[in-house]
Formats: C-alpha cells, sequence, structure tokens
C-alpha cells in the first residue's frame, strides 16, 4: 500500500451536531482567503522569474 | 531540423503531456459534484466513498496540470515573440480571464474541497465542490476561445504596426468555431473521465477487489457514455460543418481529398495519403456520402485547391483524424454494450465486457491527443488562420537553443510526469472500496440501499 499524499477530510459524523451557521461561514472565508493567497503567492513567484 | 520545427515539436510535446490532466480534472470535477450531490440526497456510503478517493486522484491530476500549463505560458515569451508581439492584444486578455475567473476559482475552493467538509459543514462543501466544477468548465471555456479564435479568427483589425487590435470583444470570444469546440472539448472531457473510470472499476472487479463503490462506479461510467458518445459524434460532425465553412483545407486534409473541386465526395475509412504524388496511394471508401453529411450547396474544395505552401501536413491530419474517430467508436462501443448488459443484470460478471473497458480505458485521453493533434496541425502553415503565418511568429531563437531546451523538457518531464502519472496510475488501482467486497451491488444510482447481486453471466 503506497503512503497518502493527500488525505482529504471526510464529512462530519453522521451524529455529531451542525456547526452554527456563522462558525461554518467563517470556515469558509479563511479556507477560500487562505487558498486564493497560496495561489496568488505561487502565481506572483513564477511571474517574478520572467520579470 | 531548424528553429521552427523544433519549437513546433517543443510546443506539442509539453501541450501533449498538459492537455492530459484538465482533459480528466474537467470531468473529474463534476463526476465529484455529482458524487457529493447524490449523497446528501440520499446519504449512501458508497457516494462519500467515491467521493473521497477520486478527489485524491483529482487533486493530483490538478497539481500536474498546473504546473505542465505554466511551461506553455512561458513559451509563448521564448519560442513564440512573433505571434505574441502580433497578436497578444487581442489573445492576452483571454488568457488573464481564464486565470482570474476560472483558475482561482478552481483552486481557491479545491482547498474547502479536500480540508474543510468537517469545517464548513455540507452545504458550503457542496457550494465548494461545484464551484471546482464550475471553475474547470469555465477554464475551458477562455481557452478554447482563445484557441478557437486562432481557427476562426473574428472581431479584429490590422493596425498600421503589424499589430491585431480587437474591435468587438463579443466577436472575438464568440468567434464561429467557437460554440461547436467547446462543446466537441467538455464532451470530450466528460467521456475522458467516464472511461477512465470505467476501466478502473472493472480492474478491480477484475481481480476481485470490487465492493459496491467499483460496481456503482461502472453502472454510472457505463450510464455516462451511452449517453454523452452520441452526442458527442453530433457535436464533432457540427465542428466538421464548421471546419468546412471557415478552414476548408483543413477539412481536406482530414478526408484525404486532393481533386480541387467535385460534385460529391466519399469517406475515406481508411487510405495513405502522399503529398508528393497528390493522391491516395491506396484507399477504402464510402462514395458519396457528402451529400448527407454536409449542408446542401456547400463547397468542399480539395487539397489541389489549395497552393502548396497552404496546405497542412496531410498524413498527419488524416491519421490522427481516424485515430481519433476510432477511439470514440470504442467508448461508444463499450458505453451500449455496458448498458445493454446492465440492462440483463449481466454488467459486473461479463468478464468479456470488464477486460475490455480495461483496455479501452486510456482511449478518451488518446482521442483527445488525436484531436488536437488534427485541429492544430491542420490549421498549419497559419498560427492564426489566414492572418499570420507560423513561421513569422517564431522568435529569434537559434535551433541550437530550442534543441537543448527540447532536451531538458523531454528529460525533465519524463521523470517528473511519468512519475506523477504512475502514481496515479497505482493510486487508481487501489480502488475506493471500504465496505466489504461481498455487499450487495446497487440497482442504480438512486436506489435507496443495497438491492440484489447482479446475475452470472
Amino acid at each position: 500500500m503506497m503512503p497518502p499524499i493527500i488525505e482529504p477530510q471526510g464529512p462530519p459524523d453522521p451524529g455529531a451536531p451542525p456547526q452554527p451557521l456563522g462558525r461554518a461561514l467563517l470556515w469558509f472565508a479563511f479556507l477560500w482567503i487562505v487558498s486564493l493567497l497560496i495561489v496568488a503567492a505561487i502565481a506572483y513567484g513564477l511571474r517574478a522569474l520572467i520579470l | 531540423m531548424d528553429a521552427l520545427i523544433l519549437s513546433r515539436m517543443q510546443f506539442g510535446f509539453t501541450v501533449a503531456f498538459h492537455i492530459i490532466f484538465p482533459a480528466f480534472t474537467i470531468g473529474l470535477a463534476s463526476y465529484l459534484a455529482v458524487l457529493e450531490g447524490l449523497w446528501l440526497l440520499t446519504k449512501r456510503d458508497v457516494f462519500k466513498n467515491l467521493y473521497l478517493f477520486w478527489l485524491k486522484v483529482f487533486a493530483l491530476a490538478f497539481g500536474m496540470g498546473v504546473v505542465s500549463g505554466v511551461v506553455m505560458s512561458y513559451q509563448f515569451g521564448t519560442n513564440w515573440s512573433g505571434f505574441i508581439a502580433a497578436g497578444g492584444n487581442v489573445l492576452g486578455p483571454l488568457l488573464a480571464y481564464e486565470v482570474l475567473t476560472a483558475f482561482f476559482l478552481e483552486a481557491s475552493f479545491l482547498g474547502i474541497m479536500l480540508y474543510g467538509w468537517k469545517r464548513v459543514g455540507k452545504r458550503l462543501h457542496f457550494f465548494a465542490t461545484c464551484s471546482v466544477a464550475f471553475g474547470t468548465a469555465l477554464s475551458a471555456f477562455w481557452i478554447l476561445s482563445a484557441n478557437s479564435w486562432m481557427q476562426t479568427p473574428a472581431g479584429f483589425s490590422l493596425g498600421q504596426d503589424g499589430r491585431l487590435v480587437a474591435d468587438n470583444y463579443l466577436a472575438v470570444i464568440f468567434n464561429p468555431s467557437f460554440p461547436s469546440r467547446m462543446a466537441h472539448m467538455l464532451l470530450a472531457a466528460y467521456v475522458t473521465t467516464g472511461m477512465a473510470v470505467a476501466g478502473a472499476s472493472a480492474w478491480r472487479l477484475l481481480r476481485g477487489q470490487g465492493g459496491p463503490e467499483s460496481r456503482m462506479a461502472l453502472r454510472m461510467a457505463v450510464l455516462l457514455l451511452a449517453v454523452l458518445m452520441p452526442l458527442q459524434i453530433l457535436a464533432g460532425h457540427q465542428s466538421g460543418i464548421v471546419t468546412q465553412r471557415y478552414q476548408p483545407a483543413k477539412l481536406a486534409a482530414m478526408e484525404g481529398w486532393w481533386e480541387a473541386e467535385a460534385p460529391n465526395r466519399g469517406t475515406s475509412l481508411i487510405g495513405l495519403p502522399d503529398a508528393q504524388a497528390e493522391k491516395n496511394l491506396f484507399e477504402l471508401d464510402v462514395p458519396n456520402t457528402s451529400g448527407w453529411l454536409f449542408e446542401k450547396g456547400a463547397k468542399l474544395q480539395g487539397l489541389k485547391a489549395f497552393a502548396a505552401k497552404d496546405r497542412p501536413p496531410v498524413a498527419v491530419v488524416y491519421w490522427a483524424f481516424r485515430i481519433m474517430v476510432g477511439m470514440g467508436m470504442v467508448m461508444l462501443a463499450i458505453g451500449l454494450y455496458g448498458a445493454w448488459l446492465w440492462a440483463r443484470g449481466r454488467l459486473d460478471a461479463n468478464r468479456w465486457f470488464l477486460r475490455a473497458a480495461v483496455l479501452a480505458s486510456p482511449a478518451g485521453f488518446v482521442a483527445v491527443l488525436a484531436g488536437w493533434v488534427t485541429t492544430e496541425v491542420g490549421r498549419q502553415p497559419w498560427i492564426v488562420q489566414g492572418v499570420l503565418r507560423t513561421a513569422d511568429a517564431l522568435s529569434p531563437v537559434s535551433a541550437g537553443q530550442v534543441a537543448i531546451s527540447l532536451l531538458v523538457f523531454l528529460i525533465v518531464y519524463s521523470i517528473v510526469f511519468c512519475a506523477g502519472a504512475l502514481y496515479i496510475l497505482r493510486l487508481v488501482g487501489q480502488g475506493a472500496e471500504e465496505t466489504p467486497a461481498q455487499q450487495p451491488a446497487p440497482i442504480s444510482p438512486f436506489s435507496a440501499g443495497p438491492a440484489r447481486l447482479d446475475s452470472p453471466a
């Protein structure tokens, strides 16, 4: 068996209480912005190589 | 070999590696959205397990697609500066929109898909998955628009300095060949993914390791192929009609037509085009098919209607087109036969079908590559059809310089991308199963729970 490079997170456990909407939205915005910043950093890094 | 042919080889080599990954991820992203939607509707673990499994494959393929795509945009500057100097004003914004609207959408929501399910909840996670699926299709929209403009340029004028200037961006984006080519490419991505999923599932079932996940994935893939392949044939045909109107030399090369004028043309099934002799040395064809394949009164020109310097390399285009069509027919047969076996309750047990599905699993990738060779080589000697020749688009580089960079690409790609592709293949071979293989197979993606096992063949 290969060691996993990426191990995605599964859905909430069936019995777990749902997250409050505000908290879920905050996580959503946080993860989105962090991902966006990572992409932007890589993009600008690559751009710096050619300029 | 001169710098022109070496630069074309280099771009062709890198784009061939690249297109495999987007073709897969466009289809996979939509497949993931369907799987998550079905899980939300039915709450069946089989969809969740399939989702988490194919999400890993998607993330790896997406990463490799991004890296291999960056290499191509560099080449616009290093090898094709004449093209960018002349056409950059028109094409630059389309490529920039692709990054701003599509790529950022995919890349930023991918983080939530991978690591946010527990934190953001089911509905927001589904929204992220759908956004990534939409982003991949939007990415294809801009890239296909840019490439279609190179096939059928519209909405521009020639400036006094020789540069092309966009007059009407709507006409640039929705140029004549864009709608049919967009439909053809999107469907190609979906059937490519469907065939790969069918092959991976069949492999697990053949080895006796297939559980409900493999059986469900095989059914979904077979259904997709049976429905979408006929639509893909129609989209391809429509693309051919547009080619006849705007790129007649390409169509003549695809069909192996030599005589300048003919009242009726046949369909060449197989042949040996000889550019020197300006004829097909051998040919098996169905005569007089043009009347019902093309519009009434359509002018069907042969290659001799064009000066030799304006013709594409006929043998490459002719054979690439037949490979694409052949692979399409294989996928159509797999889809229809699989659907027939499913209806008779023998899909999982027919080992000949499973072996055929495994063998045909790369058919979509081969068809995509052959299709792009057909359309890109068929556009030669133009880089922008009728406007700018490929030879005039080349940077002032020497053959030695391009030979060295091509050699580096060959070595690096052989190591990095072959290792990545092998890793994905091994991952796919592991399957999505988490539940016992003996669990009964589902009847349909919408059934509420496990049902009967398919009877043996």
